[in-house]
């Protein structure tokens, strides 16, 4: 061949030469090579046939009744409108400015009324949300034994939860706040177990359906997307409710059987057993906090669990057409983490433990905190796929090992906090006991 | 060679639409209904002939799309105005499409697609079983329904800009806008998805 181009270089211009997308200063070199290369020359006339063929295949018909079709659909789907005025309102940040602003007023104003006069030093002026409602409501006790010197986020745990349920008047020592705040946590996830048990709407949102009763055998089981999935599959669910039926049926029979009442209990080591766990999406998490603060006389065993409520983040931020995933894991979270994994790309942890890996190390330890964290990044086209199907396994656990140091603890629940800024899950810390280092 | 006048067609079209269609866009995310359904008229055929290339199931196509416009009308307040209103609405599409597709994965356990181990490795078949060789000899009914199948079977990232470029006739720039990204991409996924179908076509071109 004279030319100065070989027939690789040219067969990889072949699509841009039939489209007349050459350089100019290309375009006479690889008319010449195709000229003199009849390999090329049968490559480029296999190429304008295979287009030819597929500009041949032309458009096809639009249902005729797509439009009709598509304002049932958003009819249907009732005041979801962008623009009905009512939703425009609720779904602008206009609302959820007025929401918090309403929420944290009504927080504090009610726990102002029952507080007994021990103002917080955490003052209004740090939002409080769902995750740290509940979290300091249910980290009373881990936290209870804290030396003073560190007592301070027990303290601010303490009294944003006395100051979010009100405690009894006979429970003012701190044994007895403890004591209080944890049946009041139990309380709070009673109140939200059975409020959104009893939601017609429940399957609309995740929070609900990926409630968990207290069941080491589902949480050892299959997980609920799998479920669903299979179960849709078959055609035997009409909806996601349907498919978490027995999951929900768990859930009644949790909350039904009337567990010992911690204020009856007697003094000592607590049950293990976690009530529940739940998973709230961002636009969520305000809801979970006006179910949260509604104490209910409901009880059932002690929550020995750290709920977090993590936000989604938001769209705008996965500004590289990647979103980063900070996942801290153990138990559970082995599942939604081999969820995430799938949508990985492959290269980018920080460490090599696999899927694969921690779900060994998972079950070797069964139940047993692994402390595997990782950085996934996940393609922005996926991350909502992977959120819906973190959001159909429902939960990202980590138990903190009772051996642990407190500042082993402290990390462990660090590195949740640093998964819960990325997550859009609820993050449970499990703790066997009260921390006894 | 695809057809340049219906490129020409399409790009006239397109153009003239575009200003339309931001202005339609810029009246929907003010509160006009209405101007919804000029969106839907304008868009409706190519966003379900995308989505019934991409999946190569009328039914899932016609679903598809409905949920398509459905997001859309739901979500024109997440617009904002930063691109142009058919690239945001191709980027619904697309990433709807490829979730249509995971779902019918999981249902039929279909494998995983890959441009560089295309299917099984081996030439399709056409339906028939008297394919014969040469696409003379084949109907072309046949023949179109084989190279349907082949861009389904792309990755939706190719098959995307496929079915913009060959089969709906925009230009390169035109794909580059709608998919939102660059003109480089474009024609590297171009020329990659042709040379996929191509390859899978071989044995029946001439």
């Amino acid at each position: 061949m004279e030319d100065s181009m070989n027939c690789k270089q040219v067969r990889a211009m072949l699509s841009e030469y039939v489209d007349g997308e050459v350089d100019k200063s290309m375009l006479v070199e690889v008319r010449s090579h195709i000229e003199s290369c009849p390999e090329c020359r049968q490559e480029l006339h296999d190429l304008e046939q295979t287009i030819a063929l597929m500009t041949g295949i032309g458009e096809v018909q639009v249902p005729a009744d797509l439009v009709a079709r598509v304002h049932e659909k958003i009819a249907s789907a009732g005041g979801t409108s962008a623009h009905s005025g009512l939703w425009m309102f609720f779904a602008g940040p206009q609302f959820r400015i007025v929401a918090a602003a309403c929420l944290i007023l009504g927080v504090c104003t009610y726990g102002l009324l029952h507080e007994g006069g021990t103002r917080s030093e955490t003052g209004v002026e740090k939002p409080v949300f769902a995750k740290q409602i509940v979290r300091g409501v249910e980290k009373v006790p881990a936290r209870s034994d804290l030396p003073a010197s560190k007592g301070t986020d027990a303290a601010k745990d303490a009294s944003i939860d006395r100051r979010l349920v009100p405690a009894p008047a006979n429970e003012v020592s701190s044994e007895g706040g403890a004591r209080a705040a944890l049946e009041s946590a139990d309380k709070l996830s009673v109140a939200r177990l059975s409020a959104k048990a009893a939601s017609p709407q429940s399957h609309r949102r995740v929070d609900v359906a990926t409630q968990l009763p207290v069941d080491k055998s589902a949480r050892t089981g299959l997980f609920e997307g799998e479920a669903y999935r299979a179960a849709s599959a078959e055609g035997h669910v009409s909806d996601r409710e349907t498919a978490l039926a027995p999951r929900k049926k768990s859930l009644e029979r949790a909350t039904e059987v009337p567990g010992p009442s911690v204020r009856n209990a007697p003094a000592g080591p607590a049950p293990q057993e976690p009530s529940f766990v739940g998973l709230s999406t961002g636009a969520e998490a305000q809801e979970e906090v006006d179910t949260a603060v509604q104490p209910t006389q409901t009880s059932t065993d002690k929550p020995r669990h750290v709920v977090l409520g993590i936000k989604i983040p938001p769209a705008g931020k996965m500004n590289d057409g990647f979103v980063r995933i900070r996942v801290a894991s153990s138990n559970d979270a082995v599942r939604a983490y081999a969820a995430i994994k799938r949508y990985s790309t492959d290269n980018t942890r920080k460490r090599s433990d696999s899927a694969q890996d921690i779900s060994g190390t998972a079950d070797a330890s069964s139940g047993r905190a692994g402390s595997q964290a990782g950085l996934v990044r996940i393609r922005k086209a996926d991350y909502q796929h992977l959120i819906s199907d973190i959001a159909e396994i429902g939960v990202i656990t980590a138990t903190p090992q009772v051996s642990e140091s407190k500042s082993d603890q402290t990390k462990t629940e660090k590195k949740l906090q640093d998964a819960a800024d990325f997550l859009n899950l609820t993050v449970r810390v499990e703790i066997d006991k009260p921390s006894v280092k | 060679m695809s057809n340049p006048v219906k490129q020409e067609v399409v790009r006239a079209k397109t153009d003239a639409q575009a200003s339309d269609d931001e202005e339609l866009a810029r009246r929907f995310r003010g509160g006009e209904s209405a101007a919804f359904d000029g969106l839907l008229h304008a868009y409706q055929s190519r966003i379900f002939n995308l989505a019934y290339r991409i999946l190569n199931s009328f039914e899932d196509a016609e679903e598809t799309t409905q949920e398509i416009f459905v997001k859309v009308h739901s979500s024109i307040d997440r617009f904002e105005g930063r691109c142009k209103f058919g690239t945001w609405l191709y980027a619904v599409a697309v990433n709807m499409c490829r979730n249509r597709l995971r779902q019918i994965r999981r249902r039929s356990s279909v494998e995983v697609r890959s441009l560089d181990v295309p299917g099984d490795g081996k030439p399709m078949e056409a339906s028939t079983s008297d394919a014969e060789s040469a696409p003379a000899q084949m109907e072309r009914a046949e023949m179109l329904k084989l190279v349907e199948r082949c861009i389904s079977e792309l990755p939706v990232e190719f098959s995307s800009v496929v079915v913009l470029r060959d089969v709906q006739g925009m230009s390169y720039e035109e794909v580059a806008v709608a998919l939102g990204c660059s003109l480089g991409t474009v024609k590297s996924r171009l020329a990659r998805a042709r040379h996929a179908v191509r390859e899978k076509l071989r044995p029946h071109l001439r």
